[in-house]
């Protein structure tokens, strides 16, 4: 089916898939990740509301949640 | 509107149940993508078989610079507006972007093998899709030296904005020089040359990349808010330790 050059169109194929599954599992780590220090925080200090429950005012461009 | 919907808080709780519906679409359209790619496109009359990695590449290469595209409009919106959500948008769309420009870098050279008979030529497209690439290596690569999100956010808004001129140069290379690599074929004067036989499953799995690259951006978005969140709390409890401590400290004296 892929003719003389299979090897190419699979190889392009199976780097694409690497690529994009590396990506998705990186973003399922990383939320993890971070959901899990947030909770940790949280527990520490338990006045602190989670993100998204409660707008503030916006400061600065890296006042995103802060 | 625009800004109470970009407003982290608002953000976080306006993607959130979309999420699920936005993976599970941009899967669903995928699976049809590569279907069509795979059983209904007619190998072509010059490059054969090999013309399926184009329905790869083309989509990849779409991304990379869509994904600079909208990191440059972030960077207005962070040295103009200082926008919160604008510096978060810019930050995630870089690992996206770079990583569709790599797809795009080696399934086009995976492609050039076979027909053209080398991997590489440094050609004014190729060669503008691999300095795109560096940009988005050397934006990450800043974003880790400067530990503190503020700091690092105008540095790097300039740089993105400064490299956003390689974004015409990839566009027009191919009519500017005369290059190895073939004109545009899909959005050109006239329309497009491809048969409707192969242009429909291409724009299907443009449509279908686009939606994923979507998705994985506003995930890495909602992320990067949790992970600024996370380091304001731990500096926050830092200083409330370290008071602590002062305080005991005078106490006990």
């Amino acid at each position: 089916m892929t003719g003389p050059h299979a090897g190419f169109i699979l190889g392009a194929y199976a780097f694409t898939a690497l690529v994009i599954a590396g990506l998705i599992w990186q973003a399922v780590r990383d939320r993890r990740e971070q959901t899990r220090a947030l909770a940790a925080l949280q527990e520490t200090a338990p006045s602190v509301a989670p993100p998204g429950s409660r707008p503030a005012p916006a400061r600065s461009p890296a006042g995103a949640g802060a | 509107m625009w800004t109470r919907f970009a407003h982290p808080g608002h953000f976080m709780r306006w993607t959130g149940p979309l999420m699920p519906w936005l993976a599970g679409l941009s899967g669903l359209l995928l699976a049809l993508g590569l279907y069509l790619t795979w059983f209904t496109v007619p190998p072509d009359y010059q490059q054969g078989e090999t013309v399926r990695i184009m329905y790869i590449h083309v989509p990849a290469a779409w991304l990379g610079v869509f994904f600079y595209g909208a990191m440059a409009v972030s960077a207005i919106g962070t040295l103009v507006w200082r926008h919160p959500l604008a510096d978060v948008a810019q930050r995630a769309a870089a690992p996206i972007g770079a990583a569709f420009t790599l797809i795009c870098l080696v399934t086009g050279s995976l492609w050039g093998k076979p027909m053209w008979g080398t991997y590489w030529v440094w050609d004014a497209r190729l060669t503008s899709m691999l300095v795109l690439f560096l940009i988005y290596c050397g934006i990450i690569a800043l974003w880790r030296t400067i530990e503190d999100p503020n700091r690092a956010a105008r540095a790097i808004a300039i740089l993105t904005l400064v490299g956003a001129v390689n974004l015409p140069i990839i566009k027009f290379s191919v009519n500017w020089w005369s290059t190895l690599h073939q004109p545009a074929s899909i959005m050109r004067m006239g329309g497009s040359s491809i048969d409707p036989s192969m242009l429909y499953p291409l724009l299907e799995m443009i449509l279908a990349f686009t939606l994923l690259g979507v998705t994985l951006h506003l995930n890495a978005m909602r992320t990067e808010i949790l992970r600024r969140r996370v380091r304001t709390l731990t500096i926050r409890e830092a200083e409330r330790l370290d008071t602590g401590a002062s305080l005991g400290a005078v106490q006990g004296l």
